[in-house]
């Protein structure tokens, strides 16, 4: 029988580290559909790497069978979020799919950045906050504290805060409880024709995409046809169902549940999270409110090490996109690297993981070049060309002005590193600050900032300066005029394309000199001198060189026992295999990354 | 069968004597301080030598290196001797080597040897400074030395080359060359001089680890290198690899050349190496053939009375493996590598040369040209190892 009263629809938000995903294998475990054998910590970040982060990029879903005080039984579904500021739109279609949020914040941290936005994100969809403060079990939890900073800085009743160990399980039944109790069952009307959310999406070898949806209206079994409302594109249903730890088959979905829908779609790129799912022959009259189509912010290319493996770099990034729709690439090549791809990521972290799998994952070895943002040029010509490859920068001469993308950036920070954070944020072009304080000792900091300047080497600096104690968060405003010139890398004077940079004017010359410095840092000694040069056009702007080898040789090679050097040899060729030769200098992989690194602690 | 019509080759032989007074902290090559084996290892060695005597048609060059064959009597040395006569044609003009230690060394010993054959010695001198052979633990000291260089004049033998090592801890540059200088008022025909290396399992390397010394950094070690070649050159010695000068070609070691110039050679006695080429007799055409004996004077022994071959690992080298060989070891060498005989040898598609670190090694004045051959100079002899490496185009 299907009784939406016996359903709640929630998420967890929580700023990084909070303990999202520690609390979401507490209710797991509670809820009884696992046994403590199998049992393993953070059964939601089922990736390897978010595992090892500590942050979900993908979002899951769990449904929760619970026999609550009143003695009925529940279904609990648990939609987990992406952890992260790059994934914030994905954030917002899991959101619109629940009722109510846990807010998690840590005892002993109290509200950050990310707390604050994901409220923001939460309140935006209307939803019933829980506020649960978590890790009371640590020494230096500040409950108290906390509570002041969740009616000062979130506008919340702190009584109603819940308080909880998700490590030690203490509170964690309250919080079922909780649920049940405060947040709203779904609405909606099965009889109305059908309006899905997607929230998400996965690639399954065997099935094709798994579509993640929440029903809003209508229902929706095995042998409907559906139509994706952004595309039109219309597909018979192969089998519904709900999550448990795994699929689980059902008759049908009915609105105000959450579930899967397979459809026979072959590729993920074809469904894109946000849209609308309804019947081909008694569609909805309009999609439901929010999509929009993701779109990459930062740009990189990526090169095999080795030429012959660019047929499997082809084949795995193929293959990588099945599972991540917000991915783009396209064919790319190089003077130095020769062929490659050029891709976009969601942010920083995105390609920091779509590198990491490309690797572990698809044993390849990489080169990923440096990331840039996508700059705009309004030529005399009146034509505007939008560049997010340095490989493409426009003939200077025929540039009337540029535009770089702006964000604003929210940061939350004890009041004591306010003016190192203010220099920081100056240091890279930083403007029209707006301080906010929330509660005693702590500041809310605006700045609108380009966001080339945040994917230099921001995170670390602001996480050094602010000794940890800071948080972050952006969002993408607009574009602004700049002064843009393209910094290239000569190694014994020739260019090194894959190292260009689109860089500020008056940065180029510290960026250049940083970049020479990184290189002649990564770069090992080989047998030449090696000059390396930062330049603008045809004018050197910086310069540093790697003194050669003097002497290299074994002094001993004979009583026949050649077998030993050649093994030796044999190791050496190999590491080089690991670097790429740029005319007769061998440049390791780490090089390409480290020119965006700067020493300013 | 057909295929092995050709008569095996001329090869080299190398006799390993693993007998010494004390091992030396720096030497990694195998050897005992029991002197109760030496009959014995005669006799074992003259066995292998039958075992293996069809590999080759003759010897132009034999090598009785150690280890300390000083140690042997002379009789021992006829026993040797008298049973690689017995096993393989020695020819005429064949250059035949023992590897001596300065201390006892006596007239009636050194001009036995001459009258059994021995053409050339090697003389393990090592350092003419008091300090330097105590660090190194030698048991003889300079006027040692001088008086051993007298003696191998005194009982006939021309063809004498001396080992020195430079670069040892705490050694002044002006100094090493003045020893240099004393040395070559004796004129020897060759040198071997060594950089001090520390191998892994010597006593030096596990003091080394322990920080009881440091050794030169690597722009000592290269003026040292500079200043020696340069010394030695100006002499008239020719510096024909990277720690062999010879006063004149014919004064080269035209054993330890056949190492470099992948020419076929049979090592016996325990640890010693063998290597034919591809082509000859004993191996099939596609590959070479290294192998190596054990490392141990007891199991050596022992496999030989129990009809085995005392072999503890062979390899064989494709083509490729070849080249890459062939390409490091004739870098070590004034004469370079004549990429056309290379390619030849090895197949053009085994050997994989990039041409622009050739071009950049030959502008940095690492390398000449000399039509088809790539020679290194002294500063690419320095730097050989390396230099191999960056050449080697190849993903394999």
């Amino acid at each position: 029988m299907h009784d939406v009263g016996l359903i709640r629809n929630f998420s967890i938000i929580a700023h990084i580290d909070h303990g999202k995903s520690t609390l979401a294998d507490r209710l797991i475990q509670l809820a009884g559909i696992v046994d403590e054998r199998t049992f393993q910590d953070q059964i939601l970040d089922n990736m390897e790497i978010e595992r090892e982060r500590g942050i979900t990029i993908k979002s899951q879903a769990v449904a929760l069978p619970y026999v609550a005080a009143d003695g009925r039984s529940y279904t609990l579904n648990l939609i987990d979020t992406p952890g992260h500021v790059d994934f914030s739109y994905e954030v917002s279609r899991a959101l619109a799919s629940c009722e109510g949020v846990l807010l998690v914040i840590d005892a002993a941290q109290g509200v950050q950045a990310q707390t604050v936005a994901n409220l923001y994100l939460a309140l935006e969809h209307d939803l019933t906050i829980i506020p649960v403060i978590n890790k009371i079990d640590l020494p230096a939890a500040d409950i108290p504290k906390v509570k002041g900073q969740i009616a000062a800085e979130l506008g919340l009743d702190p009584e109603e805060a819940l308080l909880c160990s998700a490590k030690e399980g203490t509170g964690v039944e309250a919080v079922m409880e909780e649920i049940v109790r405060r947040i709203p069952p779904p609405g909606g009307d099965e009889n109305k024709p059908l309006a899905a959310l997607i929230f998400d999406a996965q690639y399954d070898s065997y099935r094709g995409t798994v579509i993640h949806v929440r029903l809003f209206d209508g229902t929706v079994a095995a042998g409907d046809v559906i139509r994706l409302f952004s595309t039109g594109a219309t597909y018979r249903v192969e089998e519904v169902g709900h999550f448990l730890l795994h699929r689980q088959k059902r008759e049908a979905l009915r609105a105000g549940e959450v579930g899967y829908v397979i459809a026979g779609i072959k590729t993920i790129a074809d469904v894109r999270t946000g849209d609308t799912i309804t019947h081909d022959e008694r569609p909805c009259p309009r999609p439901l409110a929010g999509f929009r189509e993701s779109k990459p912010v930062v740009f990189a290319s990526i090169y095999p090490i080795a030429a012959d493996d660019y047929e499997d770099l082809a084949a795995a990034l193929e293959k990588y996109k099945l599972n991540d729709a917000s991915f783009v690439y396209e064919k790319d090549s190089s003077a130095a690297l020769g062929h490659g791809f050029r891709c976009g990521f969601l942010g920083l972290l995105h390609l920091e993981v779509v590198q990491e799998r490309l690797e572990r994952e698809y044993d390849l070895g990489i080169i990923l070049t440096p990331p840039s943002v996508r700059y705009r040029f309004l030529l005399k010509s009146g034509e505007v060309v939008e560049v997010d490859n340095p490989a493409r920068y426009p003939d200077p001469a025929a540039i009337d002005h540029a535009e770089e993308p702006y964000i604003r950036a929210v940061m939350i920070l004890p009041d004591r590193y306010l003016g190192a954070v203010m220099k920081l944020c100056r240091d890279k072009r930083g403007e029209n600050p707006h301080l906010h304080y929330p509660s005693p000792g702590r500041v809310e900091m605006t700045f609108e900032m380009p966001l080339a300047e945040v994917i230099y080497d921001f995170y670390d600096r602001f996480k050094s300066v602010t000794q940890g104690y800071g948080s972050f968060d952006y969002e993408l405003i607009d574009y602004r005029p700049s002064r843009l010139v393209l910094l290239d890398i000569l190694v014994n004077g020739e260019r090194v394309d894959a190292l260009s940079q689109i860089v500020h004017r008056d940065q180029a010359r510290p960026r250049g000199l940083t970049a020479c410095e990184r290189l002649q840092e990564e770069i090992p000694r080989q047998m030449f001198k090696i000059a390396i040069q930062a330049a603008i056009g045809s004018e050197i702007i910086a310069r540093t060189t790697i003194s050669p080898f003097r002497k290299d040789v074994t002094a001993k090679c004979y009583g026949g026992d050649i077998t030993r050097k050649r093994k030796l040899l044999e190791k050496q060729k190999k590491g080089k295999k690991r670097m790429k030769m740029i005319g007769s200098v061998s440049i390791p992989q780490s090089a390409f990354l480290a020119v965006l690194k700067s020493d300013s602690p | 069968m057909t295929g092995i019509t050709e008569s095996p080759p001329t090869g080299g032989l190398y006799i390993h004597f693993p007998f010494c007074r004390a091992k030396c902290p720096y030497c990694h090559f195998y050897s005992i301080n029991n002197l109760d084996y030496l009959d014995e290892f005669i006799e074992g060695v003259s066995k292998e030598m039958g075992r293996r005597a069809r590999l080759f048609s003759a010897l132009d060059t034999v090598y009785i290196g150690g280890g300390s064959p000083s140690l042997m009597t002379l009789s021992h040395l006829e026993k040797i001797l008298g049973a690689v006569g017995r096993h393989w044609r020695v020819v005429e003009e064949a250059e035949i080597t023992v590897e001596v230690t300065p201390e006892g060394l006596d007239y009636k010993w050194l001009t036995g040897a001459g009258e059994l054959g021995v053409n050339r010695l090697s003389l393990g001198i090592q350092s003419l400074q008091a300090g330097i052979l105590s660090f190194l633990r030698r048991r003889h000291d300079a006027a040692d030395a001088l008086k051993a260089l007298e003696a191998v004049a005194a009982a006939g033998f021309v063809n004498v080359s001396v080992d020195l090592l430079y670069g040892v801890p705490g050694q002044d540059l002006e100094e090493w060359l003045r020893d240099l200088e004393k040395i070559l008022e004796t004129s020897p025909a060759h040198l071997s001089l060594y950089e001090l290396t520390l191998e892994r399992g010597t006593e030096l390397w596990e003091e080394h680890r322990r920080g009881l010394f440091a050794m030169p950094g690597e722009e000592t070690a290269a003026l040292f290198f500079r200043e020696t070649s340069r010394l030695l050159t100006r002499a008239g010695y020719e510096h024909y690899e990277v720690s062999s000068y010879a006063r004149g070609t014919s004064r080269r070691c035209r054993h330890n050349l056949r190492y470099w110039r992948h020419e076929p050679y049979l090592g016996l006695g325990p640890s010693a190496h063998s290597f034919l080429p591809p082509g000859g007799r004993d191996a099939s055409p596609a590959v070479g053939r290294r192998w190596w004996n054990v490392s141990d004077v007891d199991e050596y022994l022992g496999r030989l009375r129990s009809g085995n071959f005392p072999v503890e690992e062979t390899e064989e080298l494709n083509h490729r493996s070849l080249a890459f060989e062939a390409l490091f070891l004739a870098l070590r060498t004034s004469d370079g590598l004549d990429l056309e005989g290379w390619r030849r040898r090895y197949g053009e598609e085994n050997c994989l040369l990039n041409d622009r670190v050739l071009e950049a090694a030959c502008g940095e004045g690492l390398l000449r040209r000399e039509g088809e051959r790539i020679l290194p100079t002294t500063m690419g002899l320095a730097l050989a190892d390396r230099l191999a490496v960056e050449l080697w185009g190849g993903t394999a």
